[in-house]
C-alpha cells in the first residue's frame, strides 16, 4: 500500500531516484492506486497552475492590462466606417483638383508672362534669338555683345535655360558688367524663370524687385507684369 | 510566436504566463465575437486556453502545435463556443488530443482544469492558501504550522477536510 506522503514525495521530486521505478511499478499494478495517483497529480497541477496564473494576473491587473484593453477594443461600426472613407475620398479629390489647378496657374502665368513680354519687348527679347537680333541698348552702343547675354539669346532647351540661369547669376555678381548689362541680366533671368516654370513667388520677387527700381531700364514692363497678375498671385501664393 | 515559449513554460512559468497574456490576450479579444464578455469571462477563456497548453507541454504533445498564436485563438473560440452553450466539453483541442491519445489523458487534462476551478470559484481562502502550501511549495505539516501559525495537528486535520471538499466539488462540477 502506497501512502499520500510517499505520492506527494514523488510529485514535489523528492524521492530518491532507485526508488521512483519501483513506486511507479507499484501504483502501476493496482488500478485503485493509479487512480488516487492520478487523482493527486491532477491535483497538484490544478492548484500549481492557479497559484501561478493568480499571481500574474494580480500583477497585470495592478500594472492596468484589463482597463487599458478595455479602452483598446474599439468596435467598428460599418455607418461610421463608410462615412470616414466617403469623407477622405472627397478630401482626396479636392486635394487633387486643387492641386492640378495651381500646376495649371503655373503654365498660365508662365506663358501669359512671356506673352506680355513679347508683346512689348519683340526687338529685345528672347524672340530675337536666331535672327542676329540683340538688345536695343547693346545695339545703341554699338559695343560687344557681354559673353552672357550673348549665351542667352542662344539658348534653345530647358537645359541650355538652366546653364544660362546659372550663367545670369553669376556674371550679374561681377563687378566688371556695365549697369546696362546687369538690368538686361535681369529682364532675361525672369523670362529665363518663367520658361523653367519656377515657382511664382521666386519670380515675383524678382520682377517687384525691377519694379521698385525707376531707374531700371525695364521698370515700366516689370511694372505693367507686375498689376497684371498681381490677382493671380494673390490667390495662389499669398 | 516563438516556440521558445515553449521552454520557457518549463523553466519560467510565471514569466511565461506574463508573456502570453501580454502577447496575446489583446489579440485574441478583439475579434468581434467577443464584444458581449466582460473582462472576468475573457480571462476565464484564456485561462483555458493557458492550462491546455501548459498540460500539453508538461506531457510534450505540444510539438503537435505548429502555429501557437492560431492554437491559442482557436481554443480562445472553442472555450467560447462551450461557455455559450455552458456545457461542460472537451475544448477542441482537448477533443484532439482525445482522438490521439488515451482516454486516460482526456481525463487527466478535465480533472485539473475542475481543480483549477473550483479552487479560483468555489475554495474558501483559508483551504486555498493551505493546499497551495502543501502542493505547491511541497511544505510538509511542521512548515505549514509554523508559517500559518497553527498547530500541527490542527495543519494535519484542517489538510484532509480542505483536501476531501476540494474533491467533492470537482466531482460536482464534473456532473
Amino acid at each position: 500500500m502506497i501512502s499520500e506522503q510517499e505520492m506527494m514525495d514523488y510529485l514535489n521530486g523528492k524521492m530518491e531516484t532507485v526508488k521512483r521505478k519501483d513506486f511507479l511499478n507499484q501504483v502501476n499494478a493496482s488500478e485503485k492506486t493509479k487512480k488516487e495517483f492520478q487523482e493527486l497529480k491532477a491535483i497538484k497541477a490544478g492548484i500549481t497552475f492557479n497559484s501561478i496564473i493568480s499571481k500574474v494576473e494580480s500583477e497585470l491587473k495592478a500594472s492596468g492590462f484589463f482597463e487599458e484593453n478595455q479602452a483598446k477594443v474599439v468596435r467598428l461600426d460599418f455607418r461610421k466606417v463608410t462615412s470616414i472613407a466617403a469623407a477622405a475620398l472627397i478630401l482626396i479629390f479636392i486635394g487633387l483638383y486643387t492641386y492640378s489647378g495651381i500646376n495649371y496657374s503655373n503654365d498660365a502665368l508662365a506663358n501669359s508672362g512671356l506673352s506680355l513680354l513679347n508683346e512689348r519687348l519683340t526687338e529685345n527679347t528672347l524672340n530675337a534669338k536666331g535672327q542676329g537680333g540683340e538688345l536695343p541698348a547693346i545695339e545703341e552702343s554699338a559695343r560687344p555683345v557681354n559673353p552672357i547675354i550673348s549665351s542667352v539669346l542662344n539658348a534653345f532647351t530647358a537645359k541650355d535655360y538652366e546653364l544660362v540661369l546659372k550663367q545670369i547669376q553669376l556674371g550679374r555678381a561681377s563687378e566688371q558688367l556695365l549697369e546696362v548689362d546687369r538690368m538686361h541680366l535681369d529682364w532675361m533671368e525672369i523670362q529665363v524663370l518663367l520658361l523653367l516654370e519656377r515657382p511664382e513667388e521666386e519670380v515675383r520677387l524678382i520682377i517687384e524687385k525691377i519694379a521698385k527700381n525707376k531707374q531700371h531700364y525695364y521698370n515700366a514692363q516689370a511694372r505693367e507684369l507686375l498689376n497684371k497678375h498681381i490677382s493671380l498671385w494673390r490667390k495662389f501664393v499669398l | 510566436m516563438d516556440k521558445s515559449i515553449i521552454t520557457l513554460i518549463e523553466t519560467n512559468r510565471d514569466e511565461a504566463f506574463k508573456h502570453l497574456y501580454e502577447a496575446l490576450y489583446n489579440k485574441i479579444f478583439s475579434a468581434k465575437r467577443y464584444k458581449d464578455l466582460n473582462v472576468e469571462d475573457k480571462v476565464d477563456i484564456f485561462h483555458d486556453a493557458l492550462l491546455t497548453f501548459t498540460l500539453k507541454v508538461e506531457d510534450g504533445s505540444i510539438s503537435e502545435v505548429k502555429n501557437i498564436e492560431a492554437w491559442f485563438s482557436g481554443v480562445c473560440k472553442n472555450n467560447f463556443y462551450n461557455k455559450i452553450k455552458s456545457e461542460i466539453k472537451a475544448t477542441k483541442a482537448q477533443e484532439e488530443f482525445q482522438e490521439r491519445n488515451s482516454n486516460e489523458s482526456a481525463t487527466y487534462y478535465e480533472e485539473v482544469r475542475l481543480v483549477f476551478k473550483v479552487m479560483r470559484e468555489s475554495l474558501d481562502e483559508g483551504c486555498a492558501e493551505l493546499l497551495t502550501q502543501y502542493f505547491v511549495n511541497g511544505l510538509d505539516f511542521d512548515e505549514i504550522a509554523e508559517r500559518m501559525n497553527y498547530t500541527r495537528s490542527y495543519v494535519k486535520n484542517k489538510k484532509s477536510r480542505c483536501l476531501k471538499r476540494l474533491k467533492s466539488l470537482v466531482k460536482n462540477k464534473s456532473l
